[in-house]
């Protein structure tokens, strides 16, 4: 039951995702990622000027080798006199374009002078970075996909986390490079690379309704981010219920198991118990292990070289496999005898030891959490349109005159920031006034019980039983004996 | 408080938030203060609801007093008393592990308890080391149900003494023994048996001139048409004293496997077996002047027990102080006995002597059961050369130790038997029996 109810939240999520995959698709145009401005698909843009910077890269560093071991031989052959022949150079210049053409494709056909080489590399360089950009969401969304899956496979709120994340940063990234640009743009300084790069975002992220209120939830924007908390609500709630209920499962398996091994292995090594002392008392003598200790040997020094610490680690390694086999042997069985006599002695002790009765019901699982989910949507969906529309609160509660209500300030996304603050503040602070008086309550009914020691415990501190007491000379009374002082 | 989930997502909200009012973008900014407020908006509610006071739970402990190869049913129980449920409550129950083995069951849970309901787990630990040990204390952490909130308590009085007595698997061997019959004559479980003048009955014989008329049987002369006399055996009881070194020295090697734990395991299959031959048995445990413990000679299976508790207790501490030692015994006690010192005798050849003297003058029969150090204490087995060329040394230089012991205790007629793990106990029986047969301070 509690599996199935597991697995139906799970599938719940991922509907919700897809919900959110369209949100998404609906202000993030990812059509101009996927192909580049030349029509493209970006993938084989990026690893194409990938290769081809690599291909520059090589036969730089190729004509490099070349020119140093080429103008190294002149200068021996001329004795430390002169720099090259200009005819070496041309020399070198048809040997590379025909010998590197035989090896290497060119982006242009035909290998390229040494001279314009660091200018093909840096339009090269710039393709790469349009393409490693729009590449970089390609990634984010494989990553998204991955992460939805694990997340239905593996119970982890972490795994939810990253699908969230991952969306919102593809979001994120083009704000920033955009962002990036518009800051040096102040400065007068621009780069060309940034120039150019698409922007997959929809202009209405940047604008919300917030003045009519059917609007402001139907807009994508606000609907996204609804959805995509949704989301991570029902991942912890699943998380919570995975938490509280899987390891009583998977603990009452586990030790169910391993009551019957020992049940089956202690009834095998009661009938085998003589069996087994057989098999060690024979391994015993066949590695001649001497009954008695050799201490005596030692304190005899009958003159014959005899090495006691050699002698005793030898005797305790051959005697290590033994003790293994006899100790497992009887602690087995043991354990198993102990086993059946607690359970025919204390009925409930199967029970508790597999923690059968800490398993939450199912039907109170489903209650609490459909309550508690509802109730926390919609508090936080409340809460958050109150703080986006500090307009009417102002205006209502606060009385402020129209000047400052419908100032252009109001319009701004910082003017949040004047109920934000002491909103979040104002739940801590009401939890530590009934956290207080709660505690207060609990001394007051403490005191009048006399339970000092809960007290104390109950502010955090444990106060540790002295269990060193005082070890005085102790001398107990006998029965029997009559004093002999 | 926050936990580790809350902490993660204010950072992120913190993040989003001040991209969003960089960026100027209502996304980040609503999603931000969605993340947010989902951290602190259920924590009113969580302190409300949250009476761990209300939340009783204790720890019901199968036995209190243990024998280090039994085992022990813990059982932890938790009762919400409250009107609300916990969501998500964790239990632990601590314990140490290099004392204890967890052999079967968990000892912590993860779970929710509804009002007015109980919740019950337990484990069996396995005790590792003699002595007596704290178990416990139960710690509580109720969380709210997404893990953002967590409030952690330890429980009070939840700390539980465990009394681990040395392993019982001697005794039982000696036991199995001397219930065949042809065994129990080495290991003389039998009580020696001589007639006097005692109350228990020891058989019957012809009449003999000279027998008083009070000890004829009548019914059994009747049936059997002669007098009959019946005998009853003497009372003539033995006082062993066995005097543990609990000096620190003792507690070298393996936690498991230390002189101390040997002597005490000595100590006790001595005092049962003598108890059965219903000798009278007490035990002195000394290193230093602040753990000097004396337990009276006593018989009896009760006084089995007693010192059963008496030796669990005793730690290995201070250094050792023989003549101070013998002097506290004296004071204490000055009955002529059977007395068995276990010792590494790790002082200097002197003070054993001049501690020995001291017993001399009321006539004890003192026989020393000298654990050899080196062989206890050596308990790796892969060592390298160099270890092994010191253990050597240190073997060679405690073998003389005791030789000069052995020559300074000589003309006081004390015996010192150095002893190994395997040999320890049938050394100590065996001397035990030899001095009863010689009829050793009776």
């Amino acid at each position: 039951m509690t599996r199935n109810y597991i697995l139906a939240l799970k599938i719940i999520n991922v509907l919700i995702f897809v919900w959110i995959l369209f949100i998404f698709l609906s202000i993030f145009h990812f059509d101009t990622v996927l192909t580049t401005s030349n029509g493209e698909l970006v993938i084989l843009s990026f690893l194409n000027s990938l290769k081809n910077i690599l291909t520059y890269i090589v036969f730089i560093v190729a004509y490099g080798i070349a020119f140093v071991c080429i103008g190294g031989v002149s200068y021996i052959f001329t004795a430390g006199g002169s720099l090259p022949e200009p005819n070496i150079y041309t020399l070198l210049n048809n040997f590379f374009k025909e010998l590197f053409e035989l090896w290497f494709t060119f982006p242009n056909g035909e290998s390229p002078d040494f001279d314009n080489i660091l200018d093909l590399i840096g339009q090269e360089f710039a393709v790469f970075n349009e393409n490693l950009y729009l590449f970089a969401f390609q990634i984010l969304f494989i990553i998204t996909i991955i992460y939805v899956i694990k997340a239905f496979l593996k119970t982890d709120p972490k795994n939810d986390i990253i699908v969230i994340g991952s969306l919102v940063l593809m979001l994120v990234l083009p704000l920033m490079v955009f962002g990036l640009r518009d800051m040096l743009a102040l400065f007068y300084v621009s780069l060309p690379n940034l120039e150019n790069l698409p922007n997959p975002l929809d202009p209405s992220l940047e604008q919300i309704p917030i003045d009519n209120i059917f609007q402001f939830f139907s807009s994508p924007v606000i609907l996204l981010a609804i959805a995509s908390y949704i989301y991570l609500e029902l991942a912890f709630q699943i998380n919570y219920t995975h938490t509280v209920t899987q390891p009583s499962l998977e603990r009452r398996l586990r030790l169910e198991a391993q009551l019957h091994i020992l049940e089956s292995e202690s009834h095998y090594i009661t009938a085998n118990v003589d069996k087994i002392k057989e098999e060690a008392k024979a391994r015993r003598e066949e590695l001649k292990i001497e009954e008695k200790a050799t201490i005596g040997k030692f304190f005899a020094r009958t003159g014959e070289t005899f090495s006691f610490v050699k002698e005793m680690i030898e005797k305790r390694k051959l005697e290590e496999e033994e003790k293994k086999l006899i100790t497992a042997a009887s602690k087995t069985r043991r354990l198993g005898r102990y086993i059946n006599q607690l359970f025919r002695e204390d009925s409930e002790a199967r029970d508790t030891i597999t923690a059968r009765s800490s398993a939450p019901k199912p039907k109170s699982l489903i209650f609490s959490t459909a309550t508690n989910f509802i109730f926390r949507v919609g508090l936080l969906i409340i809460i958050s349109f109150v703080i986006i529309h500090p307009k009417w609160f102002m205006e209502t509660v606060f009385n402020l005159p129209p000047a400052i209500v419908d100032s252009v300030a109001m319009y701004s996304p910082e003017v949040i920031i004047i109920l934000l603050a002491p909103l979040i503040l104002l739940f801590p602070v009401i939890s530590k006034i009934i956290s207080s008086i709660k505690h207060r309550n609990l001394i007051i009914r403490l005191q009048q019980e006399g339970r000092i020691k809960e007290i104390l415990a109950s502010v955090g501190d444990y106060v540790k039983k002295e269990a060193e007491e005082e070890e005085e000379i102790e001398v107990q009374e006998t029965t029997t004996l009559n004093e002999t002082g | 408080m926050l936990g580790g989930k809350g902490r993660t997502l204010v950072l992120f909200s913190v993040f989003f938030l001040t991209a969003g009012f960089a960026f100027e973008n209502y996304f980040l900014v609503y999603f931000a203060i969605l993340l947010i407020f989902s951290t602190v908006v259920s924590l009113p509610l969580f302190y409300y609801q949250m009476n761990i006071e209300e939340l009783r739970v204790h720890r019901e402990l199968e036995k209190e007093k243990v024998f280090k190869d039994d085992f022990v049913h813990v059982k932890v129980v938790i009762e919400n008393t409250s009107k609300n449920s916990f969501d998500f409550l964790e239990i632990r129950d601590y314990y140490n592990p290099e004392l204890f083995r967890l052999v079967l069951g968990e000892n912590f849970i993860s779970t929710r308890i509804g009002p007015k309901k109980q919740v019950k787990f337990s484990y069996i630990l396995e005790p590792k080391v003699r002595g007596e040990y704290p178990l416990g204390p139960l710690s509580l952490v109720v969380k709210d149900r997404l893990g953002f909130n967590s409030v952690e308590r330890i429980v009070p009085d939840s700390v539980s003494d465990i009394l681990v007595y040395p392993p019982y698997e001697d005794i039982k061997r000696i036991e199995i023994l001397g219930s065949k019959r042809s065994l129990s004559q080495n290991y003389g479980l039998q009580r020696s048996k001589q007639k006097g003048l005692g109350s228990e009955f020891y058989g019957m014989r012809k009449y003999v001139f000279g027998d008083q008329f009070r000890l004829i049987d009548w019914k059994a002369s009747a049936r059997s048409q002669k007098l009959i006399v019946k005998e009853f055996e003497s009372e003539r009881d033995v006082s062993v004293m066995i005097l543990v070194d609990s000096s620190n020295s003792m507690a070298g090697g393996a936690i498991e496997n230390t002189k101390f734990e040997y002597a005490i395991r000595a100590c006790m299959l001595l005092t049962k077996v003598a108890l059965s031959r219903k000798d009278n048995v007490g035990v002195f445990t000394y290193s230093d002047k602040k753990n000097f413990k004396f337990l009276k000679p006593g018989s009896g299976e009760d006084h089995f027990y007693q010192i059963l508790d008496f030796v669990a207790k005793v730690k290995p501490q201070g250094k050792s102080r023989f003549v101070e030692a013998m002097d506290f015994l004296n004071r204490r006690y000055q009955k002529r006995s059977l007395i068995f010192i276990i010792s590494d005798l790790e002082a200097t050849p002197k003070e054993v002597g001049q501690a020995i003297r001291k017993l001399i003058p009321f006539n004890h029969t003192v026989i020393i059961i000298n654990p050899f150090s080196p062989w206890f204490e050596i308990h790796e087995i892969d060592l390298s050369s160099t270890d092994k060329a010191l253990a050597e040394a240190i073997s060679e230089e405690m073998m003389e130790h005791i030789i000069k012991i052995k020559q300074e205790v000589r003309n006081l007629g004390v015996n010192i038997i150095t002893v190994g793990p395997d040999d320890m106990m049938n050394q100590v029986l065996g001397n035990y029996m030899e001095a009863k047969k010689k009829g050793s301070a009776y």
